[in-house]
């Protein structure tokens, strides 16, 4: 219930602010569940035109004994839709790194770290409020991977 | 609710539990209590011994699961045989182990890990020679979001000619880190006398794990997520030989993902890579087998 009421609130401030022009709401600042990160994330972006944007989105946890690092910079470009909503595709390399720590003193851990691109598309849902659903591909010298992911944040 | 926590929580682990010491295996009582059986004729030595080991994924059709290993000979001739999943049902008459070791001409001892209906699940070896001081280790208990299940190594020595070979069977949880799964496997591993041989369903997934729910995908793509090989390098570091190392995967999930989730590790044996038998289709992993070159 208080998520529920939470959501309705935000959509609330957001639906006030909406007659602001999305061309005044250049910045963006957003937290992603799954997403680049793989289980969460936090990013800014910034559009210097109508329909392309540049940013970047990071994520490290420790978990379970691993520690991953990624980032991810990336152009987006927003092919589809007008005003509040539209379709977008993000591009970009993505920097990883994982440490797996070694619970044991026989065994010294490993730490392994990797380049690859990302390609992400969407749509969004961008009044002061921010919303993307996603899904994403990530590739690199392991292979390709599917994913998905929804971002939430406020614009500025 | 556990589930959705522990999707969304990142601070939620596997606990796992203590660790516990190699227990006579026929210590164990009611529904635990082993099965053991000598071969019918045992072999009086040998230089050179085939191992397999082969998660048989309950091994329901025992009939068709000898004809495959008879059928196909790199497993026709092996000596020792380390299987993961086998059940025993008492509406089946004698247990599938029984059964299994019959029509291979084999001994064998049979350790149930968990009641499942009304019968249990565990692990077997099967062997040509004697088998002899089974014993039962009750893994370190991971406290997963779902599906949790005690996890036991059976361990027997089997004696060859002049020597003692130690074998040691595991089966080990999916959805474990590598940490943890060193640590869950590490009890039955570290301390063994030499010449050992480790082999079984180890469960080395391509994945690094959060909240033992949610695979680390992204990442796996651009760095080495995949835990097979952390847990080779882990086993070298305790001066095991990894002679499946290179030996490619031993399950394909729907044909998508390729895990190596079997391995056989030796010590104190000169060690032989063998293959994986991916036209074997009896169960969800296919076989994997090595042979083990005994010292002079």
């Amino acid at each position: 219930m208080r998520v529920l009421c939470l959501a309705l609130v935000l959509v609330g401030a957001s639906s006030a602010h909406a007659d602001r022009t999305r061309s005044e709401r250049r910045h963006a600042a957003y937290v992603e569940l799954l997403g680049k990160g793989g289980l969460w994330g936090a990013g800014y972006d910034f559009a210097p035109w109508s329909r392309v944007a540049l940013g970047v989105t990071g994520s490290a946890y420790v978990h379970e004994g691993e520690r991953l690092l990624s980032l991810s910079p990336y152009v987006a470009v927003y092919p589809l839709g007008r005003g509040s909503h539209r379709a977008f595709v993000q591009l970009g390399p993505q920097l990883v790194r994982l440490d797996r720590m070694s619970p044991v003193p026989e065994w010294p851990g490993q730490t392994t770290s990797g380049l690859g691109a990302e390609l992400c598309a969407g749509y969004e849902l961008r009044t002061r409020l921010l919303v993307r659903a996603f899904a994403m591909t990530t590739i690199g010298k392991q292979g390709v991977a599917p994913w998905a992911g929804i971002s939430i944040g406020v614009t500025l | 609710m556990r589930w959705c926590l522990a999707v969304l929580v990142a601070g939620c682990s596997a606990d796992l539990g203590p660790s516990a010491a190699w227990i006579d295996a026929t210590a164990r009582a009611g529904a635990f209590t082993p099965e053991l059986a000598a071969a019918p004729s045992m072999l009086a030595s040998a230089r050179q011994v085939r191992i397999v080991t082969f998660n048989v994924n309950k091994g329901q059709d025992v009939a068709g699961l000898a004809r495959a290993i008879t059928t196909t000979p790199s497993l026709a001739a092996a000596d020792i045989l380390l299987v993961q999943e086998l059940e025993a049902h008492p509406g089946e008459g004698p247990s599938r182990a029984r059964r299994l070791a019959d029509a291979l001409g084999m001994g064998y001892v049979y350790a149930p890990e968990r009641i499942e209906g009304d019968g249990t699940h565990g692990p077997a070896i099967f062997s040509r020679w004697e088998l002899e001081h089974a014993e039962v280790m009750e893994l370190p208990f991971a406290d997963l979001a779902f599906s949790s299940a005690p996890r036991i190594a059976l361990a027997a020595n089997i004696r060859i000619g002049a020597h003692v070979l130690r074998v040691v069977d595991l089966h080990l949880d999916t959805r474990l880190n590598v940490g943890e799964r060193i640590l869950q496997m590490r009890p039955a591993v570290l301390d063994e006398p030499w010449p050992t041989i480790v082999g079984g369903d180890l469960n080395t997934n391509p994945y690094a794990w959060v909240g033992d729910s949610v695979p680390q995908v992204p990442a796996g793509a651009i760095v080495e997520t995949d835990q097979a090989p952390a847990i080779d390098d882990y086993m070298r570091h305790i001066d095991y030989a990894t002679p499946t190392a290179e030996l490619g995967p031993t399950l394909s999930f729907e044909g998508l993902v390729d895990s190596r989730l079997d391995a056989i590790y030796t010590r104190g044996v000169l060690a032989v890579p063998g293959g994986v038998e991916r036209d074997v289709e009896v169960s969800d992993h296919w076989p994997v087998f090595i042979d083990a070159v005994l010292p002079p």
